[in-house]
């Protein structure tokens, strides 16, 4: 029975823990992959430099536009040929094939609508030949992160709802067979403290056992998934190694662990039958 | 201190609306006198005791034990008033998670007794209900009269001036039942009050005393058992 207990405690916090980790993750993920919006104004090959400055005043006057940085072509070909070293010969000669450019740095709370229009406006200036922002991976990006808090949420629930359900009703069946000891405790005169004290004691027991066990088949599972999605996803995404959980992580996975059986035990407690004191 | 341990006055209890368990009981017992309780099965006589125990409250009239009326003892006193009364359970109700010394110590424990104090009494009682190299043996090693005899001294280690016992040789043979309504005497001669729940004749004959007879919830008749011959006097 306590075998029971604990094994439902682990598999509920193994659930919950995989979430977290895997919410770990991502959220590192986010760091490294710099959530801001970004974007690049594309422009045309004759315009002077006080035509530049004009543009880049005009997107600094708009509220959700941090920062505008210029490129001209020679500083582009230079940044291309330091990313793929290896083929930079392809780039030695025709510098002119690329258009200036301005990159913008919008504000990571730009609203998509706003975004968007922003990228008509830009549209509008003179000298601009196209606009491109990153509005639509942030868009995925945001609905991501939406997705994994409901489903932390849902999980998180679904936890305690199924787990506290499910533990309970292994400790009602153990708390009816020691229906006796409760019974014969009561009838010499123990005080609810009394008898509730070993029931309490055996749950946090429990509780903390489960969430042991639950952090090391975490761990486990951490370390199959950071050799299984190795090498090019975790350069794709932008994560150098799979992380474990955070203290405050673990702490939370046994805190709900403790809590659970804890709370399971003192509502099964209190559905005891009180046959011996009246 | 009053001369009556216990006084019942029309003391009636009722399950749901008709049914009446008891009804209008009336009787006293004397500090150390030593009384059974008789009828045939139905008759009211557990629940007799388990109102006298303050397992379950009375429906109407007065319970007065240790100059206490039951009815107005609240939850939380209860354990108070249980180190007043013991109790023997016809089915002994020992934990067997638990030795014979543990058992018996539980009375003590829930009270918070130092383990000094429950070492010194449950080693007085198991050496009284003749348990004394047991102590540390498990109640499903012991046999019937043996599992009695540790319950009986459960009721007492907390010295109660009141013992209620249910049926207590109801499972056990002649011999041992002998041997336990012995103790049962011993510790009457010792001072407690012993009421006994009994339908067993012979054992009422053999160890003559007050007898109660309940029948339908009702007494009919109380008096004294004289001899083992039978002979009964008013």
């Amino acid at each position: 029975m306590h075998l029971l207990s604990v094994s439902t405690i682990t598999i509920a916090l193994v659930i919950l823990g995989f979430y977290l980790l895997c919410y770990r993750n991502f959220q590192l993920m986010a760091a490294k992959t710099n959530p801001n919006i970004t974007g690049t104004v594309y422009l045309a090959d004759n315009l002077s430099q006080d035509d530049v400055h004009a543009i880049q005043n005009r997107l600094m006057s708009e509220s959700v536009v941090l920062h505008t940085n210029f490129k001209n072509k020679d500083m582009i070909v230079t940044e291309l040929k330091t990313m793929i070293s290896s083929t930079s010969s392809l780039f030695s000669t025709d510098a002119s094939l690329f258009p200036e450019v301005l990159e913008i740095e919008l504000s990571p709370n730009a609203a998509t609508e706003q975004v968007t229009q922003l990228k008509e406006i830009i549209q509008g200036f003179k000298g601009v030949l196209e606009v491109d922002f990153s509005e639509a991976w942030m868009t995925q990006f945001k609905k991501l992160e939406n997705f994994f808090t409901i489903v932390g949420m849902v999980l998180m629930i679904g936890v305690v709802l199924g787990c506290s359900f499910i533990i309970a009703n292994f400790m009602s069946m153990r708390h009816h067979m020691r229906q006796n000891e409760v019974d014969v405790m009561r009838l010499f005169g123990a005080k609810q403290s009394f008898v509730m004290a070993p029931f309490l004691l055996e749950a946090c027991i429990e509780g903390l056992l489960g969430g042991v066990f639950a952090l090391a088949v975490l761990y486990g599972m951490k370390v199959i998934l950071a050799s299984a999605i190795s090498a090019s996803w975790t350069r794709v995404l932008g994560v150098q190694q799979w992380e474990y959980l955070n203290s405050l992580q673990i702490a939370s996975v046994l805190a709900f662990g403790l809590l659970t059986a804890l709370l399971s035990s003192f509502t099964v407690f209190l559905r005891l039958k009180n046959t011996g004191a009246r | 201190m009053a001369n009556h341990i216990v006084r019942l006055h029309r003391v009636g209890k009722c399950y749901g609306k008709q049914r009446f368990a008891l009804q209008d009981i009336s009787f006293e017992l004397k500090r150390g006198e030593f009384a059974y309780i008789t009828g045939v099965n139905g008759s009211g006589k557990t629940t007799l005791l388990k109102l006298l125990f303050a397992m379950e409250k009375p429906s109407s009239g007065s319970i007065i034990v240790n100059d206490k009326e039951i009815k107005s003892i609240a939850s939380r006193q209860l354990n108070r008033y249980r180190l007043e009364v013991g109790f023997v359970f016809q089915d002994f109700k020992l934990l067997a998670d638990l030795t014979v010394a543990e058992n018996i110590a539980l009375p003590l424990e829930v009270r918070r007794m130092s383990t000094k104090e429950i070492n010194h009494r449950v080693d007085g009682v198991l050496s009284l209900v003749r348990l004394a190299n047991r102590g540390n043996d498990y109640p499903q090693t012991l046999s019937g009269g043996e599992q009695q005899r540790v319950a009986i001294a459960r009721a007492i280690v907390a010295k109660p001036t009141l013992l209620l016992a249910d049926e207590p040789t109801g499972n056990l043979d002649g011999r041992t039942s002998r041997e336990i309504m012995s103790l049962f005497l011993e510790i009457n001669e010792m001072g407690t009050t012993v009421l006994i729940a009994t339908h067993d004749e012979i054992l009422m004959r053999e160890f003559p005393a007050r007898v109660i007879e309940l029948e339908h919830g009702l007494v009919i008749s109380d008096q004294r058992v004289k001899s083992q011959g039978g002979d009964l006097s008013q």
